[in-house]
């Protein structure tokens, strides 16, 4: 048998969230080791049926406590029973017996009403009895610790049940009622039962999912993420049942014990001594069980090894590198109310709606899909509002199409452009914006032939083609030089038609097809047409080329037809190409070419090639052209037509598209906007409130020149029985902010996202907004961090943190391979004597030195340590490198004080920037920072950001350097600092974004770095293999190492 | 059925005249629509709303108990007579608000043609009214119920995919109380009212702030807890405020109109007070008395959509402040009679009962 690897998340209880993400990646991982793997669940997932993996329901509790079940809907119905009750709670017994919880109120309202001798008989039994009943119900023990059913009226018949029965033993009781417990006590009694219940659920289901399979010596269970109740289950099973013991088990602890930084945790040991006591549990059971203990942050492990019990080492965060890879470029698109088509009107006149109204109508009567048109066209247009029927709704729009960014944010909500002008005279800088638009947005269009547009689209199609049959077979080739052509001209006569071709040229006609008959083979799944165009026709005159293909199957007998339209751009000698694509039973194709507009005129060396490829190719890039009718209506009907078919092939045109952004983005243009996304729920922990301020800001700050800052977001609240409320009110707060933003600067990612759709935010966007609160992450990791760095985006961060920690971690070997030796410019260590102290009420302490130990500087919190520097002639920036001299301590925050100032001496302060840095004792700190200008001097200060401790620094070094480009502070991400309120925190991110924004390249750059450095750790694959590894291999255990504790559960 | 006629029949869980007209009123309207020959109000019997209002068109029953209201066996004893009224009546539409009145109708033997679910309240205020028992009773209802009217789409979207009702038919008629709108007297002078429950919870204490100090504002509302008592003992040491009691529906309409704009917020601390759907914010646009408005969403998009009141930007007392400056320095401009106007549009399209209820009857469709 194979070995297994039994993942556990008992939070995973629904296809969406972060959990089942993990899982599946890790399972991935496992499985190229061969292993079988397993995923045990909660209870109430819901198997969605495309899961890779074998899936067990077994746990009812997540790692809160809660049941996931709790959080779905109620089974609705009214059975029997609850008649039942109700018949019995609403009748005159049930009247007593709701009176004898009250006596006092019922005494006093009721003192003119006496009751009957019988029923004053029947309430004293109901006060007594009601008391009893009270009592019993606090002082049950669960006869089992089951948890309830779950919820409606199989819950509801639990709890009459049980009501019933409890009502029968108080009154079968005599004697005094049973003591009541004061209100506080009882909340005490029931979190202690609900806790019992969970983990005696966990331990039930631990022991069903063990022996179920089986499990023995060679295979490994995997818990993500355990809480702390579920170690003490474990701990409990693993004493009392042998069968468990046989698997080797790998726990990995996610959250942190104690809170902020490692000062300050020598007050918290009474509230974390019970975690540690758990295990300290473990501890003997370690020599009967093979068992792993993991965090996921390097100070996580440092917390939990604190408690000196069991030993803790670090895995990576997982993110998977092929999921991201193979993610496509986001779309903001909605199809809750069909496919949505925009139709682009650009002369702007009252007939942009009656065309809209015409397409919508057509539609409605064609097709059962729902569609849903916008028009766009001018602002000055009437638009008429129309709805043809209850599935094409038409929604007017009143963007100009003058605003390519209008346009782009237009291509960005519809699966499909219709562009409904035939003549449409932009310039060529116009026309390559909308070519741009139609490819970010990778949207399919529909667009007349002869229209510039159209001739820009045609322009692709040949390098398009090439592309696309690389990867196919050529079968045969034919040259229209070689070919016998004939001629059909429209008025019937079918003849020869040697004066067609001359010198490899083709002459092209109005209202004649010259055309040849060939024979297909076997297996022909496209023709792929070339010719050039020879420079005829004047600039600006309208040229065009018909292709009709007619098939006919192997028996000689009309099969179908297609005709392609192709834009060629007058004057001007272009390589063009069209595809037809063969029907699987076509024997035999009759080609045929004609002009569009212009009557006569050349298209040389014309061949045909016959190719085999498995994926099917489409006549033209970007989607369909089209002639326009005489008629409004025949135009109508004949786009009507094309968007039926283009809704047909859109995702293989989507894709092509997509496919040709991926092409062109390795050519590195200068941003004129970035992107910045945001994915999480909205909760307050992840700063999603700061947004909608931070949003506010950057308007008013930055000019219309500079690079402009969008947002992506994703802005989801999950359900769940308690409503955080925080939440919404955050989501209701940006709807309002959005109102006042510019078109596209902010899209909306709604709701929960699938991988494909996350991942396609991650790729899509330029970097990553993590503005989360500073305290909770002093430990912690954060998997968005981890995928920003695999993704290659540069992300937002606060400082103090286990993400700044990575950064600063990194930053001196970062800055080291990017500065040259020929740019630094000058040094200085600076030296001890001239540091002094700055109190935080900002009078200095004294002017004398204040440390007395060679080469190192005092940092203080409440004070800062600060020297004054002469900035040298030419120096363009400033990198300051430093260590840290507290050997114990690993998360030490020290805030660096850049101060550049006009003259030499003290003077005045021309700009100021506070960076934090965190990290461990042996980091080597490095920040490169630019000189202002005008800056001959600067003012550098030292102190401690976040704890209370005193501590030095050593080998503080400053290199000046002069160099032209910038250069990243610190690589792969912009450290905010986080001084608490609010209002401080959006300033600090909005100066952080612009800071991105307008050096871009040089983060984008240090991101890519960051990713060589790091993407190879952060995966999966890593994380199984550490957890696999020899060394990783829990020892024997010699009972004379082990067993410091005598720790027993009661 | 006996007799002829529709009958219908609306079940009260409060005395009419305190508190939410809207039961009364679409009970009218469903009478009217329908030419009912009968139609009941059934409203409980409560201290200190002694006072028998009548109505037009409506025949209001007043069921009597000797416990006071929200007490369990008020509860038990309301229903059981309710029971027993409906089996007598044998309504063919019955509105009910809340879970309050649910046991009697799960217990009719004969289900009513048309059951209506008013659900002006959502299950947290349901919750906190009667526990987790109105939790079930709404949980056993679905059966009994046709077609679920409520205030606020957001916040019933939330109770209603709690409950498992995702396939409900649903309608959304706003809270109103009005037929139409009642043109205001000229205003010259910036003053300000707040009518409703004083309190934390509403940010009262905003008015306190000295930046305010300079314009006029009435309060009026219950103050039913301690920090209310104090923030009326605060008003009273400010000049520039005044606090009016306790005042019913027609006393509020009557001195409403004397204001320059009314004060509607809450802090949205729970899903009820984020996603209000308050009487007063209608009751001041039909009065053509414009609210300044803390951004609920419905409130938000009534302004946004006619533009006849000031949004404060977040639920802050900065926001706060500057929606009142705001509004002080345009009365007596064009541009607070545009607001004015605009509250007299927004009544005439589409704040009003006839329109509201258009949306009701065209659900009924469905029904004979």
């Amino acid at each position: 048998m194979r070995q297994r690897f039994v993942l556990c998340d008992p939070s995973i209880h629904d296809v969406g969230g972060h959990y089942l993400v993990y899982a599946e990646q890790v399972l991935r991982a496992a499985e190229k080791h061969g292993f079988e793997c397993i995923l045990v669940v909660n209870s109430a997932f819901n198997d969605d049926g495309n899961r890779q993996f074998r899936i067990i329901k077994a746990f009812e509790y997540d790692i809160w406590g809660q049941r996931p079940s709790e959080q779905k809907p109620a089974e609705s119905g009214f059975t029997v029973d609850d008649r039942r009750w109700l018949r019995r709670r609403y009748s005159k017994s049930g009247l007593i017996f709701a009176a004898a919880n009250n006596l006092n109120s019922f005494q006093h309202y009721n003192t003119q009403f006496p009751l009957s001798a019988l029923d004053t008989l029947r309430f004293k039994r109901a006060v007594i009895a009601r008391r009893l009943l009270t009592g019993l119900e606090q002082s049950e023990a669960a006869e089992t610790f089951d948890p309830p059913p779950p919820k409606g009226p199989q819950r509801r018949r639990w709890e009459i049940g049980r009501q019933r029965r409890l009502f029968r033993q108080a009154l079968a009781q005599n004697g005094t009622a049973a003591q009541q417990l004061p209100e506080r006590d009882q909340q005490y009694f029931s979190n202690l039962t609900n806790m019992g219940i969970a983990a005696e659920s966990f331990k039930k289901a631990l022991i069903r999912v063990v022996e179920g399979l089986a499990l023995g010596e060679e295979d490994h269970i995997f818990f993500p993420t355990m809480a702390f109740f579920e170690i003490t289950a474990l701990s409990s099973a693993l004493r009392r049942h042998r069968a468990l013991r046989r698997p080797r088990y790998h726990l990995l602890f996610r959250r942190n014990v104690y809170d902020g930084y490692s000062t300050f945790h020598n007050g918290q040991e009474w509230p974390v001594h019970s975690h540690r006591t758990a295990f300290a549990m473990m501890d003997d059971i370690r020599r009967t069980t093979r068992l792993n203990f993991y965090t996921d942050t390097d100070p996580l492990t440092d917390q939990y090894n604190r408690f000196g019990t069991v030993p803790f080492k670090t895995l990576p965060v997982p993110v998977d590198p092929d999921a991201l890879a193979a993610a496509p470029v986001w779309q903001e698109r909605s199809t809750e109310q069909g496919i949505n088509v925009a139709v682009i009107h650009e002369t702007g006149s009252l007939n942009s709606a009656a065309f809209g109204n015409q397409v919508a109508t057509n539609l409605a009567r064609m097709s059962d899909l729902p569609w849903l048109l916008s028009v766009v066209g001018d602002r000055s247009v009437v638009q008429e509002r129309v709805q043809v029927s209850s599935k094409v709704l038409l929604k007017p729009s009143t963007q100009t199409m003058q605003d390519p960014k209008s346009l782009q944010t237009i291509l960005a909500r519809n699966e499909i452009a219709v562009f409904a002008d035939s003549y449409s005279a932009c310039d060529e800088r116009a026309v390559n914006g909308r070519v741009k638009a139609l490819e970010e947005t990778a949207t399919p269009s529909i667009v007349p032939a002869g229209n510039s547009l159209a001739a820009e689209l045609d322009l692709k199609n040949f390098s398009y083609h090439q592309r696309s049959f690389s990867s196919g077979r050529e079968l045969s080739i034919q040259h229209a030089r070689d070919i016998v052509w004939r001629a059909y001209e429209y008025s019937g006569v079918d003849r020869d038609a040697p004066e067609c071709l001359s010198d490899d040229r083709l002459l092209l006609r109005l209202h004649m097809d010259a055309y040849v008959s060939l024979l297909l083979s076997p297996g022909c799944t496209h023709l792929w047409i070339t010719f050039e165009t020879d420079g005829m026709g004047l600039p600006g005159e309208r040229m065009g080329v018909r292709v009709v293909a007619g098939f006919t199957d192997h028996g000689g007998a009309k099969h179908s037809e297609d005709v392609q339209l192709l834009t060629v751009k007058a004057g001007r000698r272009d390589k063009h190409s069209v595809v037809i694509s063969v029907p699987p039973k076509a024997g035999a194709v009759w080609l045929g070419f004609s002009s569009l507009f212009h009557n006569g005129f050349h298209i040389a060396k014309l061949s045909c090639r016959e190719m085999a490829v498995a994926r099917w190719v489409p006549a033209t890039y970007g989607g369909i052209r089209f002639l326009p009718g005489q008629r409004m209506d025949e135009t109508t009907e004949v786009v009507t037509r094309a968007v039926m078919r283009l809704q047909g092939e859109l995702e293989s045109f989507t894709q092509i598209l997509q496919d040709a952004g991926a092409v062109d983005a390795d050519q590195e243009q200068p941003k004129s906007a970035i992107k910045i996304g945001f994915l999480g729920d909205a909760r307050k922990e992840k700063g999603f409130h700061h947004l909608p301020a931070v949003m506010g800001r950057l308007l008013a700050s930055r000019s219309a020149e500079a690079t402009q800052i969008e947002f992506l977001l994703q802005v989801y609240a999950p359900k769940s029985a308690h409503i955080d409320v925080n939440m919404l009110t955050s989501i209701q707060l940006l709807d309002r902010r959005l109102r006042s933003l510019p078109a596209g600067m902010v899209s909306i990612a709604k709701g929960a996202l699938d991988v494909p759709s996350y991942n396609a935010i991650l790729k899509t966007v330029d970097a990553v907004i993590v503005p989360y609160l500073r305290t909770n992450y002093v430990a912690r990791s954060s998997g968005i961090f981890t995928e920003a760095i695999a993704a290659r985006k540069p992300s937002i961060i606060p400082a103090g943190t286990w993400m700044s920690q990575i950064i600063n971690e990194h930053a001196h070997e970062f800055h080291n391979a990017a500065v040259a030796e020929e740019e630094i410019l000058a040094w200085n260590v600076v030296p001890p004597a001239r540091w002094a102290e700055y109190a935080s009420n900002g009078q200095p302490l004294t002017n004398q030195e204040m440390t007395h130990i060679p080469r190192q500087v005092k940092v203080r919190r409440g004070c800062t340590s600060y020297t004054h520097i002469p900035v040298p002639a030419g120096a363009t920036h400033i990198w300051l490198t430093f260590n840290h001299m507290q050997v114990a301590i690993n998360d030490l925050t020290a805030r660096i004080v850049f101060a550049f100032q006009d003259k030499e001496g003290f003077s005045n302060e021309i700009s100021r920037t506070d960076v934090i840095v965190n990290g461990a004792a042996d980091t080597v700190f490095s920040v490169v920072l630019p000189v202002a200008s005008e800056g001959r001097s600067i003012w550098l200060g030292f102190c401690n950001a976040y704890s209370d401790i005193d501590f030095y620094i050593s080998k503080v070094k400053i290199h000046w350097l002069m160099r032209k480009d910038p250069i990243a502070i610190q690589p792969g991400a912009i450290v905010y600092v986080d001084d608490g309120s609010d209002g401080k925190i959006c300033e600090e991110l909005t100066k952080g974004l612009s800071l991105l924004a307008d050096n871009y390249t040089a983060y984008a750059h240090s991101a890519d770095w960051l990713h060589r450095k790091l993407g190879d750790y952060f995966t999966p694959g890593r994380l199984v293999e550490e957890m696999l590894a020899p060394e990783n291999a829990p020892a024997t255990i010699d009972g004379s190492t082990v067993s410091r504790f005598s720790a027993r559960e009661w | 059925m006996r007799g002829t006629g529709v009958k219908v029949v609306g079940l009260a869980d409060v005395a009419l005249g305190y508190g939410y007209q809207q039961l009364e009123l679409m009970v009218t309207a469903l009478a009217q629509k329908y030419g009912a020959a009968e139609a009941y109000i059934v409203e409980p019997d409560m201290k200190f709303r002694r006072q028998m209002h009548e109505r037009e068109g409506l025949r209001i029953v007043r069921f009597g108990s000797r416990m006071p209201p929200h007490d369990e066996t008020f509860h038990i004893e309301y229903n059981i007579q309710i029971e027993r009224f409906l089996k007598e009546v044998e309504p063919d539409i019955v509105v009910f608000v809340n879970a309050a009145v649910l046991p009697a109708l799960l217990l009719q033997k004969r289900r009513p043609p048309l059951c209506i679910y008013y659900m002006l309240e959502s299950l947290h205020h349901q919750r906190q009214a009667g526990g987790e028992n109105f939790i079930r009773l709404n949980e056993m209802a679905k059966h009994l119920v046709d077609l679920v009217i409520v205030p606020e789409r957001r916040r019933a979207d939330h109770d209603l995919t709690t409950l498992g009702w995702n396939d409900a038919r649903v309608v959304e008629v706003l809270n109103l109380t009005h037929q139409g709108f009642t043109p205001p007297a000229v205003k010259t002078e910036p003053s300000f009212m707040y009518a409703g429950t004083i309190g934390r919870q509403t940010q009262c204490h905003y008015l306190l702030d000295s930046a305010l100090s300079g314009y006029r504002i009435d309060l009026a509302g219950p103050a039913y807890s301690e920090d209310a008592n104090q923030i009326l003992k605060s008003v009273q040491e400010r000049n520039n405020i005044r606090y009016l009691g306790v005042l019913s529906s027609l006393e509020l309409d009557a001195v409403r109109q004397q204001y320059a704009y009314s004060i509607v917020m809450w802090a949205p601390t729970d899903i009820n007070q984020l996603y209000a759907s308050p009487n007063k914010f209608f009751e001041a646009i039909a009065s053509g008395v414009p609210p300044i408005c803390a951004p609920h969403p419905q409130c938000a998009e009534v302004i946004d959509e006619f533009g006849c009141g000031l949004l404060m930007e977040d639920w802050s007392l900065g926001a706060f402040i500057e929606a009142m400056k705001e509004a002080s320095s345009i009365v007596g401009t064009s541009r607070y009679e545009q607001l004015v106007a605009n509250c007299k549009i927004a009544v005439e399209e589409k704040l009003n009962i006839p329109e509201q209820f258009k949306k009701v009857e065209m659900a009924l469709e469905a029904f004979v």
